[in-house]
Parts: C-alpha cells; structure tokens; sequence
C-alpha cells in the first residue's frame, strides 16, 4: 500500500482546503478491517507524540489501548476520526484507513464523524432533555419527523440498556441522571448518529464498579453490531472485555496482539513489565 | 502494593521449596523402609503424609490469596497456574509415599518375608530422579528438558510391565504368596502413578515457560 504523506492541522482546516467528499461509506463483513493504519506519525509542533504506528482494527471486535499515561493512546484514538484536526500545530503522517479509504483525502469528514462515534472519560450530555440528547445527532442528520425520531430515541436507548430507567423521564433534564446514566445515555446518543465504529476514551474511569459493569457489559453486547475500540488504564477491563490489545509506550506500538496472548504470554518483555506492575 | 505482591510470591516460592525437600525426604524414606523392611520409618511415613498435605494446602491458599488480590498476569500468572496443578500432583506423590509405606507394612504383617522385587530398586530409582527433576526446574526456575523426562517415564512403564509379568509368574509359582504380591501390584502401580505425577509437573512447568498447554 502507497503511504501518503498528510499535514492536518489548524491552519489548514480554517484556510478552507477542500477534500474529497465520500458520504457513503459501504457497510462491511465482520472480520474485515475497519481500519489500517499504516507507519503513522504524529506531531504536536516538535514533538514526536505518536511513531511509526501500524495496526489493523477488524470489524465488530473490540480492541484495548492501554499504557502509561502521555504514552499516546488517547492521541491515536482521537486520530481516528480526526478529532486532532483542530489542535494546533498538530501534524500527522502516514496512512489512516477507515473501511479501505484514506479518512484525510477520501472521506468527508461529517461522514466519518457520523460513522466513527466517540464517548468521553466524563459523561458529556447536553443541557436538554434525555429525549432532545439522543435525537440531537439525528436532527443533525436531517431527520425531524416526530415519529422517526421518537423510534431511533427508544431505539439507540435501548441497545445503550437505558430504555427501561429512562421512557418515563424522556422529557426530564439529562443533568438529573446519575453519572452512569449519563455516560450511557452518551453512548445511546453516539448510537443514534448509527455509527459503526464507537471510540472510547476511558470511559468508566469516573464510574462507581455497578455502572462500570453495566458499560462493559453494555459493550460486550454493542460489538456484535459495532466496532470498539477503548483506551482504559484498567489492566482488569481490558482483560475483561477486548478481544486485541495495543500497549503504547512513549508514543511508539510496543505490541498488539490477542488480548489472551497479551495478558498470559506477551512478546516484549515491556509488556509483560507494564502489566504486571513492575513500571509505568 | 508491588513490594506486597512480590513479598508474597517470595513467600510461596520459599513454602514450596520447603513442601519439594519434604517431598524429596518421604520419598527416600519410602524406599529406604521398602528395601530394608524398616517398619518403623514405614509409619512415620505414613503418618508424615499429613505434613505434606498441610503444606500443600497452604501453598494453594498462598497461590489463590495472590490471584485474588494482585490479578497476576503474562509469566506471573503462568507461575501461579502451573503451581497450582503443580501442588495437587506433588499432594498425589506423597500420598503414594503413604500408600507404598501402608502396603509395606500390610505385607510385613503376614511374616513371609519375601525377598524385594528384582527390577523394583531401579524403577524407583528412574521414577525418583524424575520428580528430583522437576522439583529442581520447577524452584529454580530451570527450562525443563522434555525429551529426558519422556525417555524416564517410558522406562518406568516398561520396567511397570516387566514388574507385572515378575508377579504373575511369582503367583503361579508361589499361590500361598499370593496376599504378599497383591500388595507388590499396587506398590508397583503407585511407583508407575507417581512417575505420571513427576510427567505432568514437567508439563506444567513448560506452560509456566513457554504458555505451551501439554495435555
């Protein structure tokens, strides 16, 4: 594969450069790739934040991204759908791949935004009703028939395991649920968009050990529809509920393997130092 | 919490090396009462089984208490596994101590004194420098060498079929012997089981090694 060179960073994304325009991105087979990536760099003016990353992400598993903290995980996650776009001075080079297509030159960026969802470490609703935060990114999408909207509402609700605690309150403040509630109604609103892949950024790392098995589990469910990929400092979680793992260290991939391979018999003894406690 | 945790897996690594010289002791204490018909050495180790298995006992508690508590992984968590099935086998060996001690005993009692075995030294010898083996892999944290401790287990079991036909033919000849050599059949059977036992910690030890699953 051809690696194409890319900068993307504030300056271009306010001076207006076109890109190519890809809307329709095919659905794909379980087992295929959803993304490649491809001797990525990354860049925060002179500081080399990623190096020469290559991975394969597949459909409908879940991949963990683990390591010490400022090791680049969260950077990488936010590279796949561009959510470095707007940093500053922020450079990447290398190849990025979502679905077969290059996500800087061949897919729209709503698009991949709108396929590629994301949810924080702290639960971000809306100051709105549960209701008008997960129909917010359908009503985006052009959609604003009642009875539409209420379907995908009760619909991403229930495939988040929130439709029972929440239909009798769908017109109550989102800011009233309880920390879990909310980060599992940002997921309902995340499902909403109908991505295919939902990026996760430690998600239950301010959650009480009831709403972080309610979020594994709720994500062991989504990835029979969705691809996942989360980055977690739970060596425990990742063991749990990932079927690839990635340790970084210091910007660079040390390895990425099965996730039983990873936690029983790793290949690079910095691995096996990183989870086993003994650094980081 | 790291100190806690490797002072605690010092801690098992030291309670099993105890639990190996116990085990390495009944066992030479078993042959020695088997050879010379020492009755007394026989009871203490029948009755020194106990130790063993208290031993043992901690050790899984020690081994599961880790588990539990530090959610070990990669080579520590292979440590941990293969000690776990490593502590029920060294528990069979010396409960075939216990046995061979019993039989001894059973058949000194009928006071026909017959002779040892011809063959008997040998395998016990074969089958005792295998579990000698592997305790040393298993404490020294020593790669184990397969293919030796499959050319001893096969000559344990030919030395076993050798040792069976011996007894037919001693049963024939001597039917009023018969009692004596039933007791010689399951001597030899826990000298063959406890070979298996020395097989199966060499196999656990390569898991513990190599994450390679022998079954």
């Amino acid at each position: 594969m051809a690696l194409t060179t890319t900068t993307y960073g504030y300056t271009k994304e306010r001076s207006g450069e076109a890109r190519p325009v890809s809307p329709d991105i095919a659905a794909v087979e379980p087992g295929s790739l959803t993304f490649e990536i491809n001797h990525m760099d990354l860049f925060y003016g002179d500081h080399h934040a990623l190096k020469d990353v290559s991975m394969d992400i597949r459909t409908h598993e879940i991949t963990a991204l683990i390591g010490p903290s400022g090791c680049g995980k969260s950077t990488f996650l936010k590279s796949l759908n561009r959510r470095n776009d707007l940093v500053e001075n922020c450079r990447i080079t290398g190849d990025i791949r979502f679905e077969g297509k290059d996500i800087f030159r061949e897919v729209d960026l709503l698009a991949l935004r709108t396929r590629v969802g994301m949810v924080f470490q702290q639960p971000t609703p809306f100051p709105k009703s549960i209701f008008e935060n997960v129909a917010y990114g359908p009503r985006l999408q052009g959609i604003s028939h009642k009875g539409e909207l209420a379907g995908i509402v009760e619909q991403s609700l229930r495939q988040a395991a929130c439709w029972d605690e929440m239909k009798d309150r769908l017109n109550q403040s989102a800011l009233g649920l309880s920390g879990g509630q909310q980060q599992r109604l940002c997921i309902a609103r995340t499902l909403a968009a109908r991505p295919s892949v939902i990026l996760m950024d430690e998600p239950t790392s301010a959650l009480d050990p009831i709403s972080t098995q309610k979020i594994e589990d709720l994500a062991l469910e989504l990835k029979e529809k969705y691809t996942i990929i989360i980055v977690t400092h739970n060596m425990q979680q990742a063991k749990r509920i990932s079927d690839k793992t990635a340790f970084f260290l210091l910007g660079e991939l040390i390895e990425f393997d099965d996730t039983v391979k990873m936690f029983t018999d790793p290949s690079n003894p910095k691995t096996e130092e990183y989870i086993t406690g003994r650094f980081g | 919490m790291l100190e806690n945790y490797e002072k605690a897996m010092g801690e098992l690594h030291d309670r099993m090396s105890l639990l190996s010289m116990k085990l390495e002791k009944a066992m030479e204490d078993t042959w020695y009462a088997l050879e010379n018909k020492d009755l007394v050495l026989a009871d203490k180790v029948y009755r020194g089984d106990q130790a063993i298995n208290d031993l043992v006992r901690e050790c899984m508690q020690k081994d599961l208490s880790i588990s539990m508590l530090h959610d070990p992984v990669a080579r520590d968590w292979r440590y941990l596994m293969a000690t776990m099935k490593i502590l029920s086998d060294i528990e069979r060996i010396g409960d075939h101590c216990a046995d061979i001690c019993h039989y001894l005993i059973r058949m000194e009692n009928l006071h026909h004194g017959l002779p040892l075995l011809p063959g008997l030294k040998e395998m016990y010898g074969v089958m005792s420098s295998m579990v000698s083996d592997v305790l040393t892999f298993y404490n020294s944290q020593e790669k184990t060498d397969v293919e030796l401790m499959k050319d001893k287990d096969d000559i344990v079991d030919l030395a076993f079929d050798s040792l069976m036909e011996e007894i037919s033919r001693q049963i024939a000849e001597h039917p009023e012997y018969a009692r004596d050599y039933m007791s010689y059949v399951l001597i030899v059977k826990y000298v063959e089981r406890m070979a298996d036992h020395a097989s199966n910690i060499a196999d656990c030890i390569i898991y513990r090694d190599t994450s390679r699953i022998i079954v």
